[in-house]
């Protein structure tokens, strides 16, 4: 049973590269010194972590057994201004680590951001959005966390590890050894055992990950599994992974109940060494009771910094995956740039020309083939061929989405490659077969097509493309918010809006990919009609799908496996006994006609 | 509270773990609070009174209190992981069985993400409260009274010195809680907000490119990336001023401890062991006061996830199997006896022919009736098929759903083979029914298990056998691993047309007396259509057919032609006849034959047959 196929699983870890860490390391650059600042609050509330044990132990030697009140009282003030020295460096630190840790952040988001969009369509196909939304959020924390949280924690911790060696060292020599003697046991959980419990919780969460994938797929495909009558042989499979979930879960529990017990028996253990030892030294007069008590404060706080540093090293291993996977796409190359300082096409008439054109997706299998195609300004021409020809090829060429292997596709003898991309889309218009709707208002989504439009001019875009009318019906008019990618309008409504877009945007040249989808008839009519003022007066390619369309056309292209095979008007086209375009055109109507006809004679 | 007595149902099979780890709590509890009693024992008999004999037995003393304790946590945490995990394995069960058998109705007013959040998060968060919701809010009272009488019998006013902290730091704890929580709640809007944007942004970078719109987008972006930063430094400005805070008063204890604690010792009113044992206690009074806000939460989310989930337990299952079925060996003969029916409920709509509703597709209909049906008859001989046309929302759809049982019918009745619809095993039913949808949903494995997916155990060769015959046995064999490759969402992606042939071996395997075809073609373009409706014709032989579509060319020789109109029948006949009359019919079909909307006269047939009949006419059952 292939459950494991559910869900691939991106990688947890990868092996430190000092060249992501240096990259890394820049996003942190401008805030050197603010990040020093921060150290030293930490410093500082580490220091007054430090003191309590040895206070401790400095009360009872000297002012407790000497009953010095005075003095006694005096510690105390003195450690209650400790405390209070504390709570100021312990606030300032969380407000300024956040405050930079935030910048740092959206830097990164920013610079990621940016760049997808700078990437042409090969990097968005088979590349789901999801994956990409982990990237731009998962993945950034994951790195701002190491440069903010995990670097500094690591010196701090040090800085207390080091601190707490040297004033055990300090206090007493022997009795320094003994304490120390918890640290390989601490080690060994901290570095042994903890990354075993992490892998199985690891696995956990990927068993988990497949749980819901197949969970998701029970809804997404309810119809389909109440048709067939699947619901019981479903609950078998869900159940199964759901059992190895349980059982994954399980075997984590077990591991992780072990860790909590034994870091406590090895504080344990200690405490009894200490004490051990202690009264042997006191007995001997090298130890007093302050002392001994102030070793067993001590005692507990080498956990701390054992348990950071094994953790460090986790969090790198984790965030060079990130980063892997950060740096992946920026180092992605944009397939189509413009040239550094390329003119702007100036205001355009739209003649189009495709100068012998080659062109292609992948090397060695071009798509078109010495394409040559040339459109006068406002001439409507209507792409016919099967699927895979090379229609879409085309049309995206006109948009430079791509960039011609040979020839060149010119607009108004322009090569494309020579002016700048914004200003050759900027009045390219496009009409894609399904609709984007963004979340928003409709007024918005038709200002897309040109952000400084105003509301009139919306409206009457609106009008020209037919999708007024039914704007206005909606709840809140041109202010109805739309969602969910829009799924509140109907196929038809949502072609009408993208038309509205377009005709606000104005373009000289338009491209327009056709629906294939049938729409019922009134809505058909709506929007032959929209389509009809849409294209007046543009240069106009259509990939065309619908009869209506491609009879109005004046000049049909037909192209098949990268090339042009004849091109005409309909009734030209028709009238040649062994055109292609004769063939696909009776094909789609020739069944239908003759059943009428029979009716009819 | 209703809903935390019907998730109790699934904690009950289990309490007896519950009981176990309330039991292991004692031992957890009193030889925690063992641990600095030794100590005492230790520095005050041993070392400084000179009782040296007694050393070694307390150590002892102490290694076993921390052995034991060692040993109750984790038999605690077991027993609590245990029950918690249980209960989650069979709320995940439940609400999936459950999930399976709701009408299309539900998923068309739920979304799949709200569901998904629900059988995911929710249940999370349940198993958490249940794992350690109630063990350790006793754990937390438990520990507190030991303590506080432990410390009272030991030296009073130093315990209610200690203890007066307490209600100060409760007060800053809940405050805090009070304060964050709808700091937190602003930082997952804005993070919603945040990756809506990026999805959206990216899901349309089509159109985004095409107008040029990358700087509008960054802008976009920026100006949310940053109010997303503004929230958490929110957040943390609450965090900042609160947490220091609890530190400090959690410090403040020792700092009375040492100053009052010392003093006492000095005036020889406390053992310096004792002072140490104080010492060693006083977390144990700051932790369970430090826990509150955790509790609380843990509490309150529980409540809410609680009643989510009985939201979707309760969902009542509409279509059930009866309890005494007939079996029926299906023939074929399908009657529609003067069916009405509507949606009801607030936000109805209809599930499109598309098998990803759950998404929503009905949305545009909400609120209108779209969808409902109006005495609608209909009788359909064994081998027969039947075409049924109309504009969007006419019904067309509530028919397939109404002759799968997907709904039952509010007035009249559906009978197959004279036997009505309600007395037949559901299973047993469908079994027999095969159903090529609009789009067709693949399962992310196998394209074998895909395509027995009515039929699980079907063997190699009959899985083969159905591919063949669907012609879906060429593409499928050219795929890196054949059948075995996996496609779905989560693997190789499949065109239109190949995932209608999966669809199509899908249901000639189950080789079914009663076949439906719900707008099959439409995705798909002309050519990939005509490959298709070879194979959709060939399948139809011999087998009872209702094909539902928008396409001209898959309709037009069905045997009898229904077209629908808001609900109730307009016309029904043949092409040919339908085609020559003006109507609803030929203003849908003219178009896509490049015919006028209007026929001419010559064209016009004999009109007298062909009126729309009044509903009910047709229909010669009962």
């Amino acid at each position: 049973m292939p459950v494991g196929r559910l869900e691939e699983e991106e990688k947890f870890a990868a092996d430190f590269n000092p060249e992501y860490l240096r990259r890394l390391l820049q996003y942190a650059r401008p805030h050197q010194r603010r990040l020093l600042i921060i150290l030293g609050f930490m410093l500082i509330n580490a220091a007054v972590g430090l003191t309590t044990p040895y206070l401790m132990g400095r009360a009872i030697d000297t002012y407790i057994a000497q009953h010095d009140m005075v003095g006694l009282a005096m510690l105390t003030a003195g450690y209650l201004a400790v405390n209070l020295v504390g709570w100021w460096a312990s606030t300032q630190r969380t407000l300024r680590m956040s405050q930079v840790g935030q910048e740092i952040l959206h830097a990164l988001r920013m610079d990621l951001f940016t760049h997808i969009h700078t990437l042409g369509f090969d990097f968005f196909d088979g590349r789901p959005v999801g994956k990409i939304l982990t990237r731009l959020t998962n993945d950034v924390n994951v790195l701002n966390d190491l440069l903010t949280n995990g670097l500094l924690n690591l010196l701090v911790e040090t800085f207390n590890l080091v601190a707490i060696v040297i004033l055990l060292l300090a206090l007493q020599v022997p009795l320094a050894l003994v304490s120390f003697s918890v640290v390989p046991a601490l080690v060994m959980l901290a570095f042994w055992l903890r990354p075993r419990i992490r892998d199985a919780y690891r696995w956990v969460r990927t068993r988990l990950s497949i749980l819901n994938a197949s969970l998701h797929e029970g809804i997404a495909g309810v119809r389909v599994c109440q048709a067939f009558a699947r619901e019981a042989e479903n609950l078998r499979r869900f159940q199964q992974l759901n059992q190895i979930n349980y059982a994954a879960n399980m075997q984590a529990a077990r591991l992780n109940l072990l860790f909590g017990p034994l870091v406590e028996l090895t504080g344990t253990v200690g405490t009894v060494a200490v004490l051990l030892y202690g009264a042997r030294l006191m007995a001997q007069g090298r130890l007093t009771i302050g002392l001994l008590v102030a070793f067993l404060g001590y005692l507990g706080r080498f956990w701390g910094p054992v348990s950071t540093l094994s953790n460090f090293y986790n969090q790198l291993q984790s965030a060079m995956a990130s980063a892997e996977r950060v740096f992946e796409i920026l180092d992605y190359p944009p397939q189509v740039v413009s040239q550094p300082g390329a003119p702007a096409l100036p205001s355009i008439r739209g003649e189009v020309h495709f100068d012998h054109v080659t062109f292609g997706y992948e090397p060695g299998r071009p798509v078109l083939q010495d394409f040559d195609l040339h459109v006068q300004p406002g001439e409507m021409v209507a792409l016919v061929g099967p699927t895979g020809a090379g229609k879409s090829s085309i049309i995206s060429l006109i948009s430079r989405f791509y960039d011609p292997w040979e020839g060149a596709v010119r607009i108004d003898g322009h090569d494309l490659r020579e002016v700048s991309l914004e200003s050759v889309r900027s009045q390219v218009g496009v009409v894609l077969q399904e609709t984007f709707i963004f979340s928003g208002t409709i007024l918005e989504n038709v200002r897309y097509g040109r952000l400084d439009a105003t509301r009139e001019e919306v409206e009457e875009a609106a009008r020209q493309a037919n999708a007024h009318e039914f704007i206005e019906r909606l709840p809140a008019g041109y202010d109805t918010v739309l969602s969910e990618r829009g799924v509140n309008l109907s196929l038809g409504q949502r072609q009408l809006l993208a038309f509205a877009r377009a005709i606000l945007a104005n373009p000289r040249v338009l491209v327009l990919d056709e629906a294939t989808a049938y729409i019922d008839s009134q809505t058909e009519r709506l929007i032959q009609e929209a389509l009809q003022r849409l294209l007046a007066g543009r240069t106009s390619f259509v990939v065309a799908h619908r009869l209506s369309t491609i009879q109005r056309a004046d000049r049909i292209v037909v192209i098949d496996h990268g090339r042009i095979v004849e091109m005409g008007r309909h009734d030209e086209l028709l009238a040649r006994p062994d055109s292609k375009y004769r063939q696909l055109y009776e094909a789609q109507t020739r069944v239908a006609r003759s059943l009428v006809g029979e009716q009819a004679s | 509270m209703h809903s935390w007595r019907a998730i109790y149902r699934f904690v009950r099979p289990y309490q007896a773990y519950l009981w176990a780890a309330l039991a292991m709590l004692f031992g957890t509890t009193g030889l925690g609070l063992a641990g600095p009693y030794i100590q005492r024992q230790i520095i005050d008999q041993a070392i400084l009174g000179g009782q040296r004999e007694r050393l070694a037995p307390l150590l002892v003393a102490l290694i076993l209190a921390s052995l034991g304790r060692g040993l109750f946590l984790y038999l605690r945490g077991y027993f609590q992981e245990r029950v918690g995990q249980q209960v989650a394995f069979d709320l995940r069960g439940a609400l999936y069985d459950h999930l399976q058998h709701l009408t299309p109705a539900y998923y068309a007013r739920t979304y799949t993400g709200e569901i998904m959040s629900r059988v995911t998060g929710d249940v999370e968060r349940l198993r958490q409260f249940v794992t350690s919701g109630a063990v350790d809010l006793l754990n937390s009272v438990l520990t507190f009274l030991l303590v506080t009488v432990v410390l009272f019998r030991m030296n009073v006013p130093l315990t209610l010195l200690s203890l007066s902290v307490s209600p100060l730091l409760g007060w800053v704890v809940l405050r805090f809680d009070r304060t964050i929580r709808p700091a937190w709640r602003s930082i997952e809007r804005q993070a919603g907000a945040l990756s809506t944007t990026i999805q959206e942004s990216l899901s349309g970078v089509r159109v985004v490119k095409a107008f040029a719109r990358e700087p509008f987008e960054v802008e976009r972006f920026r100006r949310e990336s940053q109010e997303f930063a503004q929230t958490q430094i929110q957040a943390s400005r609450i965090w900042a001023h609160s947490f220091p805070q609890i530190d400090f008063l959690s410090g403040l204890s020792w700092v009375l401890l040492i100053g009052v604690g010392g003093w006492q010792v000095s005036a020889g009113r406390l053992t310096v062991g004792e002072l140490v044992a104080f010492n060693g206690y006083l977390w144990s009074l700051i932790w369970p006061v430090r826990n509150l806000g955790w509790l609380i939460n843990l509490f309150e989310q529980s409540r809410t996830a609680s009643d989510r989930i009985m939201e979707i337990l309760d969902a009542p299952v509409d279509i059930q199997s009866p309890a005494h079925p007939v079996h029926l060996q299906i023939q074929g003969r399908v009657c529609f006896e003067d069916v009405s029916f509507s949606y009801d409920g607030p936000a109805t709509a209809v599930w499109e022919a598309g098998s990803t509703g759950a998404v929503l597709n009905g949305g545009g209909q909400r609120g209108r009736r779209s969808g409902t049906l109006h005495h609608f008859s209909l009788t359909v001989e064994p081998g027969q098929r039947v075409a049924i046309v109309g504009p969007t929302g006419c019904g067309k759809s509530t028919v397939i759903n109404l002759l799968l049982r997907l709904y039952d019918p509010s007035e009249g009745r559906i009978t197959v083979d004279g036997v009505d619809l309600r007395q037949l095993d559901l299973t047993e039913y469908r079994r027999q029914i095969g159903v090529v949808a609009q789009e067709t949903f693949l399962f992310s494995t196998s394209v074998r298990e895909n395509i027995a997916f009515g039929r699980p155990n079907a063997t190699e060769e009959e899985v083969r056998q159905a591919a063949r015959a669907a012609q879906a046995d060429a593409f499928i064999e050219a795929l890196p691993h054949g059948y075995e490759t996996v496609v779905g969402e989560r693997g190789v992606g499949l065109s239109g047309g190949e995932r209608q042939r999966v669809a199509l071996a899908r249901a000639i395997l189950v080789n079914p007396r009663i076949l439906i075809l719900d707008d099959p073609t439409s995705s798909v373009d002309a050519e990939t259509e005509e490959a298709i409706q070879e194979v959709l014709k060939r399948f139809q032989e011999g087998r009872t057919t209702f094909i539902v579509a928008q396409r001209v060319t898959t309709i037009m020789d069905a045997d009898w032609i229904v077209v629908l109109d808001q609900g109730r029948i307009v016309q029904q006949g043949r092409h040919p006849e339908l085609m020559a009359q003006p109507g609803v019919y030929r203003q849908l079909f003219a178009g896509q034959l490049g015919l006028p909307a209007q026929p001419r006269p010559q064209e016009q047939g004999p009109a007298a047959t062909l009126q729309p009949g009044p509903a009910g006419e047709v229909c010669s059952c009962r």
